[in-house]
């Protein structure tokens, strides 16, 4: 588990698809309980999972994923 | 929607809970022998028929857990001649993660037994080196079944 917070919005997403984590899963080649942990914040997939999500949902990465407001560098 | 890699998941999931179950229940075996064991020779009673049926119950605990290991083995084999198995379930980024935990949590287990029969051997006197020797690994082993097994039910 990652202490890093990414927020994600793969829940919107999924849902907008009408698709269970289990047929995402499958859309991307992982288990269920990867995207479970992802969607919980738990776990903050690589940068290859993160455009393989963003690519089934035909969306840039950074509409799916963001980081917390008070981690973002200033300037 | 029930798919393969969904369906072999589970399947590993079964024998490794499986196993650990065997591979605790000889755990508490060997303890129990160990210490009834003293006891048993002390009163001359090594043929007593709970020294057999301990000896039965471990021998039938040791192969459920050498079936699981190739069953477990056969299942890996399978997914990695598939290549979407492959990425799902050994390729994993998530079951790596874990798996480096789980690494980490048999080391420490590995490492901190000695240092706890050493701070028992100041209350009493251990004269059996083969149980450190015995245990150290084991206790790294169950640390580190034990960690992998939670992390994946988490």
């Amino acid at each position: 588990m990652s202490d890093k917070t990414v927020r994600n919005k793969l829940k919107v997403y999924r849902a907008m698809h009408d698709w269970t984590q289990e047929e995402l899963a499958y859309r991307v080649s992982v288990t269920r309980k990867t995207i479970n942990t992802i969607e919980n914040g738990k776990f903050v997939p690589s940068t290859y999972l993160a455009l393989k999500l963003a690519k089934v949902f035909q969306v840039p990465v950074e509409e799916l994923f963001q980081l917390d407001s008070e981690q973002m560098p200033d300037g | 929607m029930s798919n393969l890699i969904e369906e072999t998941d589970r399947q590993q999931q079964r024998y490794w809970k499986r196993f650990l179950i065997a591979f605790f229940l000889l755990i508490v075996l060997l303890i129990v022998r160990y210490v009834f064991g003293t006891v048993l020779k002390e009163y001359e009673l090594n043929s007593h028929p709970i020294g057999i049926v301990v000896l039965i119950i471990s021998v039938a605990l040791l192969v459920v857990m050498f079936v699981h290991i190739v069953k477990l083995n056969r299942l890996r084999a399978r997914a990695a001649a598939n290549p979407q198995l492959k990425e799902a379930l050994i390729d994993n980024e998530l079951t790596k993660l874990h798996l480096d935990q789980s690494w980490k949590a048999g080391f420490i287990g590995a490492a901190v037994t000695p240092f706890a029969f050493l701070l028992i051997s100041s209350f009493h006197t251990i004269n059996d080196p083969v149980l450190v020797a015995f245990a150290t690994p084991i206790v790294g082993s169950a640390a580190f079944i034990t960690t992998f097994f939670l992390k994946k039910n988490r």
